[in-house]
């Protein structure tokens, strides 16, 4: 799975995201991140440190990155997030446009 | 990034989730991942009101578990309240027409915004009433 043709515009460059993590007790926890594209997965390249405990105990993530030219124009990736030198690479399960693809 | 918890949204932040930015709701899925998108919002006192329809994804999700967060930012500023959904059908409509004259001007959704979708949507209030508010600047 990878990001799209119809949006990997987005991915030109760093762009500022919401990463959202699972709670040990069911909650789910959203901070801003910075992400960007590396092959056919995602890097984030800033994570709050409760959500670096979070995603070390449950991997299971969502990112949200809104086109910055065009706030009606977004992506949600859902992914499983492993820490690599520094950073957070996310394997890509799936991911959901807006607006839909045809 | 410094980040400032509360039980309630700071006066400071308020008016990000009373203006015409859009935020991110996140809910778990039924496989375990959190599912998020962006939708609208207002504010009723202490609680956070999204609107959505029956049957897609984010409103099964939140029937299942009602566990959300809700996020908004701006150029400076962020804030994101995690809370507890309920869903209720009363008065649905007439706040997707409240937040349709805010957020684009047009005071009738299925007239002016979305026509497509006229008669073939059930809207619910997504009230989510805060358990925990975090906030911060984005430098």
């Amino acid at each position: 799975m990878r990001v799209p043709e119809s949006h990997a515009d987005i991915f030109e460059r760093p762009v500022r995201a919401v990463l959202s993590t699972l709670e040990s007790g069911g909650g789910l926890r959203s901070s801003p991140c910075v992400c960007r594209k590396e092959g056919d997965g995602l890097l984030i390249t800033s994570v709050d440190p409760v959500q670096a405990r979070q995603i070390r105990l449950n991997s299971k993530v969502s990112i949200l990155v809104v086109d910055p030219a065009n706030v009606d124009r977004w992506l949600c990736v859902q992914g499983d997030a492993a820490p690599r030198r520094g950073e957070w690479e996310i394997s890509i399960r799936h991911v959901m446009v807006f607006p839909p693809t045809k | 990034m410094k980040e400032r918890l509360s039980p309630r949204v700071p006066g400071t932040h308020r008016s990000l989730l009373e203006s015409t930015v859009d935020v991110v709701l996140t809910t778990v899925g039924a496989d375990g991942y959190p599912h998020s998108s962006m939708v609208w919002c207002s504010l009723d006192g202490e609680a956070v009101l999204l609107n959505t329809g029956r049957g897609y994804a984010k409103e099964r999700n939140m029937r299942r578990c009602p566990r959300v967060s809700v996020f908004a930012c701006d150029a400076g500023r962020w804030v994101e309240v995690q809370g507890d959904a309920e869903l209720v059908e009363e008065g649905a409509v007439e706040h997707l027409n409240q937040l349709s004259l805010r957020y684009t001007g047009q005071p009738d959704y299925y007239r002016d915004v979305m026509p497509e979708l006229a008669g073939r949507e059930t809207r619910v209030i997504v009230r989510v009433t805060p358990t925990r508010v975090r906030c911060g600047d984005i430098s």
